[in-house]
């Protein structure tokens, strides 16, 4: 007489023999029934299968609180592309998250053939770049069998979703920039104080700024310190909202005016070029490595553009002086302006107080939705608080209802750290920052 | 639509969170994405809702596993201070549970993938068919590797136990 295996005794007690062909069910039970050993046997693997789930309800979460269900609905509707039956935007989101990409805005003046690295500082730079975009105004942009082969590989990847099927790793590059470059293309539902404005332009060569970020990689491999802006994937809480997702781009667009993030990879130029404050621009995909240093020289060079070109003692970074082949720029002193161990989604320059600018970096909390908005003011970089003083107007600042913030005076400048928590929790955060 | 959506959300959502407190070992963490999970389905309502939103949940928890920089003390730490959800337990029970959840994590990767995803799923309330498909096992083979991930699961965790109380 044939013994029950142990997998039909665990499907007894799972209570799973309904599932089996009838006969089979049948004969399971019966032999139960007479078989001394196998009722031995089957008293043995209860015990296991009890031992089992304790092991399983000892590593169980506890209780759990959902949403409400509307909340979700209400996420479900706002993410839904428009015009689209819904299938596409899990995939399509999703692909950002894991691209932990950013896009950089270049001027035309650089697509025109003439890189940045050729001006002798950081400033200089910018001003050129915005002279020299106003000139360009025309043109296409990718052709219309390339973008076909876009949708076709995004239609792919679409059922990644459900199969959970792996994605081949060269069509992961150009799904990430067709991706990114919807989303940038795509109308903002949140008021924006600035929104990038899509204008098909004349893109005279991909190619090259790919060579040109190609001959610049190949320097940071040499040993250049990154000086890179967005540094970690962004998670999946943030990318539920495309009005943050644009964000991130567009954050990146209005700040970065020369192709700051060194030390990563080129994912893919984009074919998207656009009008941000009357600048031509053209989307750069870039890789960022983890941990890769937000500089000062961002900043620096965020409010040299702010203030419409007014001189200012900016310093480029130590990458870009290397690149540039100054030998004489002053290297500014490098701080890494982010909570370690929070996600960066976006930075820009903004006022914090009345008439006190700084660098504004909004980091999340992985897996959360609070976020939390840090200020550096100083560090060399700033004409505020460069005493290391707290400004008077900052303490003294009217903080929206729920908004919290707790503030540090720093060596050189100061931190300021804003965001819908307790003061406790804030101030946690403010510890981490060394 | 709308109702019977509300009614799975209210059955399948604990039992999704379950699943994926195994796999990413945050309970928020768990909680988000299990979300996110719901958010998808409803943009697709597709027509086996709960085998799409644990094969949703697998891909989320596995993107997890690949991109997201591990630093779980530091976020215990931050999330201990800022987020009230985690408020509700004393530091002492918390340490409690971390430390629990620790030794079922190690015992839950001394077995192979396929052999914990299907005792997760089953964990979850998966009966052997809906495991079947989504591990693309045949239903009579699911009892085999049941059995097999349990008695590995609690050998593991015996010789975790063991070794822990050794080092105290």
């Amino acid at each position: 007489m044939k013994h029950i295996a142990d997998g039909d005794l665990h499907a007894y007690l799972d209570g799973a023999l309904e599932l089996y062909p009838p006969d089979d069910a049948e004969r399971i039970r019966a032999h139960l029934e007479v078989c001394e050993p196998c009722r031995e046997r089957l008293r043995e693997e209860e015990g296991l299968h009890n031992a089992a789930k304790a092991v399983l309800d000892a590593g169980a979460p506890g209780s759990v609180v959902p949403l409400p269900f509307e909340e979700l609905r209400r996420r479900a509707e706002a993410s839904r592309p428009e015009g689209s039956d819904g299938s596409g935007a899990p995939s399509r989101l999703r692909k950002l998250a894991w691209a932990a990409s950013v896009a950089v805005a270049l001027g035309m003046g650089w697509m025109a053939g003439r890189t940045p690295f050729a001006s002798p500082s950081a400033p200089g730079l910018a001003f050129r770049m915005e002279g020299e975009a106003t000139a360009t105004t025309s043109g296409s942009t990718r052709a219309p069998e390339e973008t076909g082969a876009i949708e076709s590989r995004l239609a792919t990847a679409r059922d990644d979703d459900a199969g959970g099927r792996a994605v081949e790793a060269d069509v992961e590059a150009t799904r990430e920039a067709a991706a990114l470059a919807r989303v940038a293309a795509a109308p903002s539902p949140a008021p924006m104080p600035e929104a990038v404005e899509a204008a098909p332009m004349a893109m005279e060569s991909p190619r090259r700024v790919r060579e040109a970020l190609g001959d610049r990689s190949t320097a940071d491999q040499a040993g250049a310190p990154p000086a890179a802006v967005l540094a970690e994937p962004v998670p999946p809480a943030v990318l539920r909202d495309r009005a943050a997702a644009s964000w991130i781009l567009r954050a990146s667009a209005e700040e970065v005016t020369a192709p700051v993030i060194s030390g990563s990879r080129v994912v893919e130029s984009s074919d998207s070029i656009r009008q941000v404050r009357g600048r031509p621009v053209t989307a750069l995909m870039q890789r960022a490595p983890a941990g890769a240093l937000v500089i000062p020289d961002l900043s620096a060079r965020s409010e040299a553009d702010r203030l419409d070109a007014r001189p200012m003692d900016v310093q480029p970074s130590p990458a870009v002086a290397a690149s540039t082949g100054d030998g004489a720029a002053r290297a500014a002193p490098e701080a890494p302006l982010q909570i370690p161990g929070l996600a960066v989604v976006g930075m820009d320059f903004a006022d914090v107080a009345p008439g006190v600018g700084a660098v504004r970096v909004v980091q999340m909390i992985p897996g959360d939705t609070v976020h939390v908005e840090v200020f550096f003011g100083g560090l060399g970089t700033t004409r505020d608080g460069a005493s290391g003083e707290v400004p008077e107007r900052i303490l003294r600042s009217e903080l929206p209802e729920g908004v919290h913030q707790v503030a540090k005076a720093l060596e050189s400048g100061w931190v300021v750290v804003r965001g819908r928590i307790p003061e406790a929790g804030l101030r946690s955060l403010l510890r981490l920052l060394r | 639509m709308s109702a019977d959506w509300n009614r799975l959300y209210r059955s399948i959502f604990p039992d999704l969170v379950r699943f994926l407190h195994r796999k990413v070992w945050d309970r928020e963490r768990a909680q988000d994405l299990a979300q996110e999970a719901f958010v998808r389905a409803l943009r697709v309502e597709p027509d086996q809702p709960r085998a799409f939103l644990f094969a949703v949940a697998a891909n989320l928890a596995r993107d997890e596993a690949r991109t997201v920089l591990r630093r779980k003390r530091h976020l215990t730490l931050l999330k201990s201070e800022v987020d009230g959800r985690a408020f509700r337990l004393d530091p002492a029970r918390e340490l409690d549970e971390r430390e629990r959840w620790e030794r079922v994590r190690e015992a839950l990767e001394a077995l192979t993938e396929r052999d914990r995803d299907v005792l997760l799923l089953w964990d979850s309330g998966l009966d052997y068919e809906e495991i079947a498909h989504e591990a693309g096992l045949a239903v009579g083979a699911v009892g085999t590797t049941l059995a097999r991930a349990r008695k590995r699961l609690v050998a593991a965790f015996e010789a975790v136990e063991a070794g822990h109380e050794a080092h105290s």
